[in-house]
């Protein structure tokens, strides 16, 4: 995190082991941080936005789409994921 | 229906899973995740991996990854028990219990259609999986090119952590 407020995000891309990152101000909301997450994915792995993709927290394991209406200062004030390490997995099939 | 893993050329298989594990490793991520590796011959390697229990106990488990189908499908995949890294047998400790998500399942010996009785490690980043009938959604199947066994690895890893991980299946239940 920078002193200007600025925050950088790691993001390990779960499907080939890869990691982007991406920069938001304090007031940028989650849901735009995950749309740069997407088109950085797509850019550098053709990764395409699917309704099964999952994202998660590192230290918490909790998923971050649910928190796209939270600016990044009230989710980081919040506790949601202080390292900034999200976990980006496409769609798994099983069991 | 989806069509059953053929075998590749075995040279490229293993120039291909060798690159792939390289560039996982050269990546920094399988050291702080604690992963160790251990190469068995050219098309093969395990994988220890720990796992975490919701106590926060710590377990090992060895995972062997194999190149016969890789990287035009996932690559075979077993916990496997040291020394020989025999496939681990459930009731052992390096047979892990856990409460499957739902896009997981283990099974200690699984009737394959090919007749044979075998462990399978059953979702999509896993060469067994396409072995079986099933019909996975098509955004969950092996894409080759987007995938590489770093997707069967980090699934796996999550797994083996709260709140799937239950402990050793020679361990009481919790």
């Amino acid at each position: 995190m920078s002193d200007q407020g600025e925050v950088t995000i790691s993001i390990v891309d779960e499907d080939n082991g890869k990691e982007i990152s991406i920069k938001g101000g304090q007031g940028t909301p989650i849901g735009t941080l995950v749309e740069k997450m997407y088109e950085n994915l797509k850019e550098k792995f053709g990764v395409q936005r699917q309704p099964d993709d999952r994202l998660r927290c590192e230290s918490t394991g909790e998923d971050v789409f649910q928190f796209a209406g939270l600016h990044l200062k009230d989710y980081l004030a919040a506790g949601h994921c202080a390292d900034l390490v999200w976990l980006f997995a496409g769609g798994t099939g099983g069991a | 229906m989806l069509a059953r893993p053929s075998p590749v050329d075995p040279e490229i298989a293993s120039l291909t899973l060798q690159r792939h594990i390289a560039e996982l490793w050269a990546t920094g991520r399988p050291e702080t995740l604690g992963w160790k590796l251990t190469p068995v011959d050219s098309l093969h390697v395990v994988v220890a991996i720990p796992a975490m229990r919701s106590d926060g106990t710590k377990d090992l488990y060895y995972v062997r990854l194999g190149g016969e189908y890789y990287d035009a499908h996932p690559p075979t995949t077993c916990f496997v028990q040291p020394p020989a890294w025999d496939v681990a047998p459930a009731g052992s400790q390096w047979f892990p219990r856990i409460a499957n998500p739902p896009w997981f399942g283990l099974h200690a010996a699984y009737n394959f259609p090919d007749g044979s009785q075998r462990q399978l490690v059953c979702f999509t980043f896993t060469a067994e999986y396409y072995m079986v009938d099933h019909s996975p959604p098509a955004t969950a199947v092996w894409r080759q090119g987007n995938h590489t066994l770093a997707a069967t690895l980090n699934r796996l890893q999550e797994v083996l952590r709260p709140p799937h991980y239950q402990g050793p299946s020679n361990a009481a239940s919790t």
